[in-house]
């Protein structure tokens, strides 16, 4: 009897073990990849004796904040998918489809385009990404939120509505800015890791961590909640409270790896699903997984992104779209899928 | 295994991302900026982030030092030859940090976070603002030639080329002033504003741009028509230009129509001129909107 | 505690502004079954669901086991009332997790895993409903019937007081029905569980329920044994359908026989 709940945990332990491994392999993949390979072991002598090399500078000024940034943005992106999937109950769920990048895209826009950034300093350009982020989900909540029920059926049309809408709007905006706005805008909606400020680049895996502690509390709601939102009232589950609690985490998630990173797409969609292919669909042990993976994932793509076409960097949204579609159809071509 | 070794594991999971993710913030936050790039205050190793900064290098004859450009820096010639560092918009930060640069000369257009993970390794970035006028251009030059130390030589040519400018201001102040429609790009129509150095072109050739109020420069056909111009100069845009001339010789009401006065310049020549390649240009310009007037090459040498 | 498990008192509520439930007084000892009967749309769901507050009441209280339901929170309910659904959604979970879901109101705040505990009660129940066999197999593998089966051990494995059953029997063939019918008797009987059914089957209502609730335009019409419940002028009055009542020859329960309209024309016309 006991031996069934034992082989359940420990079939669960291997498969974090599995990701977090992959993970570990994506960051010193990236630590030895570039522009410049540098092999392993030369790595540890560039640490210790290595001030003032050029190596040293690539290593701490390149590439370890493309790691935490990589490593905070893909984590973050795949739990919220993954958050999302399970409130929604809809495989097709992502971060993207709830408008929430489209508006901080638009936030974004206007403080190119009104020059705020230069008024009040280099901050506020990820601080208006991450209010238009907030703006969206104000939105939805208020739009959608009829004497204390969420509608889900609501709160994807609207998102899909926010979408559309705040691209036009962009566009609107593209069209009667100035050439140099343009390349700025344009730069941030094709999504790089290339941050630089020190505390916006540690505050993502924070963040991200953070957003898995308070998933984890919920874990247990969203196993009962895929039984129905009934059937999980039966259960003894408060489902209006887990479906705020997680949506706005899932949110400000997104919001924030928006705001940091521009527009990287397919990340929250693609991983979740596949790891739910993998690992199942009991999410104690679908966000731990989808975590390490969604980290591993973009660190992958991002070493692509800039050594494919070395010295030039194909901007890294484009390559976790490819690389994730095509692993996404490949798996489901081999296995029926039910979410 | 019982229940609580299994929590114990978990947490142990969780504990050891917590500590990865303590180890790496904190080894970044930790070392200080690079310090290597800043001792030396010889400038030894140039490396340029666009086409005129490269040409102008040339100019000054201090193309020795050039260690790496863009793609797009192909004047003159042998620019083609020196190792290459990305585009104008989007540069190789990992190559240029293993060139061991000096200084690096970057334009507006360029990533600005690159630029920023440039100075956090230590290297020392100079950014040229984008001249919006021809005083802007030689001052631009100026400036340059400083860090070059060929201070005098920049001096030279720019006096011999203000001079000359001179000379064409005043020959081309007394003529009838033409009106004249500069597009710089087409869908969406694009033309310059009061604040671009073609702006001057247009003004020392004898000319008034007729969209000088624009302020964004994006402009309509409509305005276009209103604006009546006697001539319009479209920098080539390869296919696009010759579409575009076709579709202006459909307002047979233009001057420019009537008198088949549409020309095309070269948009290299219009869009990144040194101080030298501004007075081809201009002379070109007035090729195009005075024939008649003959400008003396000579003077100003 | 109390020796009534549940308690409706002057209950009005519906859905919104919708009021569908009126007037609702009755009380249930426990130990009982009890069914619920009526015409389609007479409010029998949203009657079940007003004992698990998703209906909340407008005016009036549901008691259960001495607590009001309006103090309670939604675990504290939990534990103490089970429902299976008329139609559980189909999802791709094998039966034991399914099942050890119904332990979740025991977990304690800070619990992620099943003690070994849950599991054994878990794996009991899924004896008892026979789906033990079935432990491995997915939800969506199984017929009707299995999958039925599975939700009430998984609503057992909640250990509650009161158990509610939303027509469970509606779309299983005969073996099916009397088996589930037959282990909800004995769950009431030799588990003390009481039980509250909808039922659309007046027969199988007569032959298993204690006492039965005919709710017609979501007030209760009748109340009381079969006996009194199940006569041909009631059933007439509220069903609107003619109706022989006899007694069933082995349980003597009331038994409703059903009439083509033709043939009953015909011989109306015969004896005129």
């Amino acid at each position: 009897m006991t031996a069934k709940v034992n082989k359940k945990i420990i079939a669960w332990i291997g498969w974090a073990l599995l990701f977090f491994g992959f993970l570990l392999c994506a960051i010193i993949v990236s630590f030895c990849i570039g522009s410049v390979v540098i092999p392993l072991d030369k790595i540890f002598q560039i640490i210790f004796n290595g001030r003032g090399t050029q190596e040293y500078s690539i290593l701490f000024n390149d590439r370890l904040p493309r790691i935490i940034l990589g490593f905070g943005i893909g984590s973050a992106l795949s739990l919220a998918g993954a958050l999302l999937q399970g409130i929604f109950r809809n495989p097709l769920v992502e971060p993207y489809t709830l408008g929430i990048a489209g508006c901080a895209a638009l936030g974004v826009c206007f403080n190119i385009i009104f020059r705020l950034h230069h008024l009040v300093g280099i901050f506020t350009l990820p601080f208006s990404g991450f209010s238009g982020a907030l703006l969206a989900v104000i939105l939805i909540y208020v739009l959608s939120h009829k004497k204390g029920i969420i509608k889900i059926k609501n709160i994807l049309l609207l998102g899909v509505m926010i979408s559309f809408i705040s691209s036009s709007l962009i566009m609107f905006l593209m069209s009667i800015s100035k050439t140099e706005n343009l390349h700025g805008i344009i730069f941030w909606t094709m999504g790089s890791l290339g941050e630089t400020n020190r505390i916006l680049v540690s505050l993502a895996p924070i963040a991200a961590f953070l957003g898995l502690i308070v998933a984890y509390i919920f874990s247990i709601n969203l196993n009962a909640l895929s039984l129905g939102e009934e059937e999980a009232f039966y259960l003894g589950i408060s489902v209006e409270r887990t479906k705020l609690v997680l949506f706005i985490v899932a949110s400000l998630l997104t919001g924030l790896s928006v705001s940091i990173a521009g527009i990287i797409g397919f990340v929250g969609l693609v991983v979740p699903h596949f790891v739910r292919m993998i690992v199942g669909r009991d999410h104690r042990v679908l966000l731990i997984c989808s975590f390490f993976g969604g980290a591993g994932f973009l660190l992958i793509c991002d070493t692509l992104a800039r050594t494919v076409i070395s010295p030039l960097e194909l901007p890294v949204g484009a390559v976790t779209g490819i690389i994730g579609g095509t692993i996404l159809i490949y798996a489901l071509s081999k296995k029926q899928v039910v979410l | 295994m019982g229940l609580i070794k299994a929590k114990i594991v978990f947490s142990l999971f969780f504990l050891a991302t917590a500590l990865l993710i303590t180890g790496l913030v904190l080894a970044f936050l930790g070392q200080g900026e690079g310090n290597y790039g800043l001792q030396s205050k010889n400038i030894e190793r140039i490396i340029s982030l666009g086409p005129v900064i490269t040409e102008e290098i040339y100019l000054l004859q201090a193309d020795d030092k050039l260690v790496a450009d863009t793609i797009y820096c192909t004047k003159p010639e042998e620019a083609k030859n020196k190792q290459k560092i990305g585009t104008v918009l989007e540069i190789g930060v990992e190559k240029i940090i293993m060139l061991k640069p000096d200084i690096v000369f970057a334009t507006s257009l360029s990533n600005t976070k690159q630029c920023a993970k440039l100075m956090q390794a230590g290297i020392r970035v100079v950014t040229f603002m984008q001249a919006g006028s021809f005083p802007e251009i030689c001052e631009n030059f100026l400036i340059l030639a400083r860090y070059l130390s060929k201070e005098d030589k920049a001096q030279e040519i720019i006096s011999n080329v203000k001079k000359e400018v001179e000379y064409i201001k005043k020959k081309m102040s007394t003529v009838h002033k033409k009106k004249i429609f500069f597009q710089i790009g087409a869908n969406p129509l694009f033309t310059v504003s009061r604040d671009s150095f073609i702006n001057d072109f247009i003004d020392f050739s004898g000319g008034l741009n007729i969209a000088a109020d624009t302020t964004t420069g994006s402009y309509s056909r409509e305005q276009v028509i209103m604006g009546n111009p006697d001539i319009i100069i479209i920098a080539t845009m390869g296919i696009m230009g010759q579409d575009e001339k076709k579709q202006w010789q459909n307002f047979q009401t233009i001057n420019a129509v009537k008198n088949n006065a549409i020309f095309f310049m070269d948009s290299y020549l219009t869009c990144s001129p040194t101080p030298i390649t501004f007075i081809t240009a201009l002379k070109e310009m007035i090729a195009f909107t005075h024939p008649e007037v003959k400008i003396d090459d000579s003077q100003g040498k | 505690m109390s020796d009534c498990i549940l308690e409706m008192r002057n209950f009005y509520g519906g859905y919104g502004n919708k009021q569908i439930l009126s007037d609702i007084n009755f009380s249930m000892p426990k130990g009982e079954i009890i069914g619920i009967i009526g015409p389609n749309g007479c409010g029998k769901t949203t009657l079940l669901r007003a004992v698990t507050n998703i209906v909340k009441a407008s005016r009036g209280q549901v008691i259960l086991d001495g607590n009001y339901l309006a103090k309670m929170s939604n675990r504290e309910m939990a534990k103490m009332v089970a429902v299976v659904s008329q139609n559980p959604q189909i999802a791709n979970i094998n039966v034991q997790e399914f099942v050890l879901m119904g332990r979740i109101p025991y977990f304690s705040r800070m619990q992620f895993l099943e003690s070994t505990r849950d599991v054994e009660i878990a794996l009991h129940y899924m004896q008892l409903t026979d789906t033990l066999k079935l432990k491995s197999k997915s939800l969506t593998d199984m017929s009707g019937g299995e999958r039925q089966l599975a939700a009430i051990a998984r609503a057992l494995t909640q250990e509650p007081k009161l158990l509610l059953l939303d027509e469970p029997i509606s779309n299983l063939d005969i073996t099916h029905q009397v088996g589930i019918m037959d282990l909800l008797k004995k769950l009431n009987k030799e588990y003390g569980v009481s039980v509250i059914t909808v039922l659309h089957d007046l027969n199988m209502a007569s032959e298993y329920c204690d006492r039965l609730l005919l709710l017609n335009n979501g007030r209760i019409h009748s109340a009381g044994t079969p006996f009194t419940v199940l006569t041909y002028s009631i059933i007439e009055e509220v069903y609107k359908t003619v109706v022989v009542v006899e007694k069933n020859p082995i349980s003597h329960k009331p038994y409703v026989l059903l009439v083509c309209g033709r043939e009953l024309k015909e011989k109306e016309w015969q004896n005129h």
